[in-house]
């Protein structure tokens, strides 16, 4: 397990280090001046002179690279052209309201995810009603379900803000968008691992040995399913940052993802690159930590580790 | 005087398709009765029945099963529930898709105790623990705490039979659960059987197509072919005295039959048994060697050869 765990770690380092690269990279292909950004549009050519000298940007490509990877690795991200703070600052302040709105579209999709799964994979047949509720939550972009639920529940009834704040009640139609769209996937995984389960030749020795139903679903079939629901957590968590970028976009929620929409329409490139590396690093944490709970819940997990 | 085990004209059917047709015999308590036959015979779809854990779609078309002095076959809800385990048990081919792969042995041998008898959950364990020592495990709390994946094949059959075994069921099912293992893992599961069976009166109903194993663990033997009895009767009888062409030919496959006659050929049976329905009359006759005429028209009677060994077989002369 350590062993694992450790070169798991490495391999992490070394993609963190590839998208500080493929980032570094990327600013080139961003249109626009970043000294006229600082300076503005009508600025003397001395005085971007100056900017640019000071920036830096004038050096060989490879010092940039050198003093960009080394400011990253000290924890240095840069300085935002538009606020004039340091994007750490920026990213530091607004994680715990994107954390609140992930967990809660995670537990949405959790919630139903699962309870639909179970649902489904518990009965005899395939139920109509499920595949018609996956097909239309797949079919629905997120976009026009986020718009959609916001013209109903925010403007028609008025029940729940249209957005701005970060107040419980702003969770809830951003957290609800969020989830809604992992809830088709979760449901299909869980259903089908109920399944394989109740047919699995130990559900049939669990059977013969006259335990009650209810014990045999809890204890030998959901057992069972905890495993692959934590496999796609750690899977989706690339798709689902990405989810969060939109919903915040959406819902104008004062988040990481809306700091990134707005870094890239503003062209704040330290921004912009700062939220693509901690978002990287969330995704390779989320893969890891989804690894090591599987490992956790499973004891056939750590035997495939060995190997 | 009745016998400990009676299963009488028992009709297996999966919608129209009939799996087992008119099977009837009787187990002697303290005793082992081989059920034998290839895959698709009929022979899981029989232990099954009897054990009342065919899969959705099977039924008990007809016919009785009674065990001591339940009858199995009649029983529902919450009394077939509390039938399994103490009336029928049940010990599966594949130990290790058996076994839960995320629980313990142990707590999948405790938890019968613990959900059936109604005991502490320490005392469940201890019991358990007491169970593995008795099926021969050596450092019983050790193999306890551990998964289906870190046992060996031949541990693993033990903690089924464990298992099985845990609320002294009147009949135990054993499905070829020594199939998987090798052969000297297998003869180590068939001496441990023999002695539970001395030492507490086990009632076994063992499926196998090993004739070998049969040779090992039988005091009587049913043959089955097309979801049919086609031969039952003392091991003694049958092995001695098989009348059956079917019998015959499975007794030809044995290692030791090449002792008997050193220069003929391993016998293999040609053709294939029936996947769909079995053909008209017996379901034998297309790859029977003696087939004559009546055998595509009629299924042969069964036919009583003495000593409770019966036999369907139209060789035996008598019209159907």
């Amino acid at each position: 397990m350590a062993r694992y765990l450790s070169l798991r770690i490495v391999l992490g380092l070394i993609s963190i280090i590839g998208v500080v690269l493929l980032t570094f990279m990327l600013q080139f292909l961003l249109p626009g001046d970043p000294a006229k950004r600082i300076a503005g549009p009508r600025a003397e050519p001395e005085v971007l002179a100056t900017v640019r000298a000071n920036m830096h940007l004038d050096d060989p490509v490879t010092t940039q690279l050198a003093a960009y990877v080394g400011s990253v690795a000290r924890g240095d991200l840069g300085i935002s052209y538009i606020r004039r703070r340091p994007v750490v600052d920026l990213i530091g302040e607004r994680l715990p309201t994107t954390a609140w709105l992930a967990a809660v579209g995670l537990l949405v999709e959790l919630t139903l995810g699962v309870g639909l799964g179970l649902w489904d994979g518990l009965r005899r047949e395939r139920s109509r009603g499920l595949a018609a509720v996956n097909v239309l939550l797949l079919s629905v972009p997120t976009y026009s379900l986020g718009f959609l639920l916001l013209l109903v529940f925010a403007f028609k009834l008025d029940w729940l803000p249209p957005g701005g704040g970060t107040g419980p009640l702003d969770l809830v139609l951003p957290g609800l968008t969020l989830g809604l769209f992992g809830v088709p996937y979760y449901a299909a995984v869980v259903a089908e691992s109920t399944r394989a389960a109740l047919a699995a030749s130990f559900t049939r020795t669990a059977v013969a040995k006259g335990l009650p139903r209810r014990l045999i679903i809890r204890r030998h079939v959901l057992r069972t399913c905890i495993s692959p629901v934590i496999t796609l957590i750690g899977l989706d968590m690339a798709l689902y940052i990405s989810g969060v970028v939109f919903v915040e976009t959406v819902f104008a929620y004062p988040g990481i993802g809306s700091l990134q929409e707005q870094a890239f329409t503003e062209f704040d490139r330290p921004v912009l690159m700062g939220t693509v590396i901690i978002g990287a690093v969330v995704v390779i944490a989320f893969n890891l930590l989804a690894d090591v709970v599987r490992a956790l819940v499973d004891p056939r997990a750590q035997v495939q580790d060995a190997g | 005087m009745s016998a400990h085990v009676e299963v009488r004209d028992v009709n297996v059917r999966y919608g129209d398709f009939q799996a087992v047709t008119g099977a009837s015999f009787a187990i002697e308590r303290g005793t082992t009765l081989a059920l034998v036959g290839e895959s698709g015979s009929g022979k899981s779809s029989l232990a099954f029945a009897i054990g009342r854990l065919l899969p959705p779609g099977g039924e008990i078309a007809s016919g009785t099963v009674r065990i001591g002095d339940v009858e199995v076959s009649s029983l529902a809800g919450e009394e077939l529930r509390r039938a399994r385990g103490r009336v029928v048990g049940y010990l599966a081919q594949d130990s290790m898709a058996a076994l839960n792969p995320v629980l313990t042995a142990g707590l999948q041998i405790a938890e019968v105790y613990a959900a059936r008898d109604g005991v502490s959950r320490s005392q469940a364990k201890r019991h358990a623990v007491e169970m593995l020592a008795q099926v021969g495990i050596q450092r019983p709390e050790k193999v306890a705490g551990m998964y289906a994946h870190e046992l060996s094949g031949g541990m693993r059959q033990r903690v089924m039979i464990a298992m099985a075994l845990a609320l002294r069921p009147q009949l135990l099912i054993a499905d070829e659960p020594t199939t998987a293992l090798d052969v000297t893992v297998q003869a180590e599961i068939l001496a441990l059987a023999r002695e539970l069976q001395r030492e507490h009166d086990v009632t076994f109903l063992w499926i196998t197509h090993d004739m070998g194993v049969v040779a090992e663990i039988a005091d009587a033997v049913a043959v089955m072919y097309g979801g049919r009895i086609v031969e039952r009767g003392p091991a003694g009888a049958v092995f001695s005295d098989p009348v059956h062409p079917y019998t015959q030919a499975l007794l030809a496959t044995m290692v030791g039959a090449q002792e008997a006659a050193p220069k003929t050929p391993f016998a293999a049976i040609g053709g294939s048994p029936p996947t769909g329905a079995p053909p008209p009359g017996c379901p034998f006759h297309p790859r029977c060697a003696h087939a004559f005429a009546p055998c595509n028209g009629d299924m042969p009677a069964t036919v009583s050869l003495g000593a409770d060994h019966t036999a369907a077989c139209h060789l035996l002369g008598v019209p159907a």
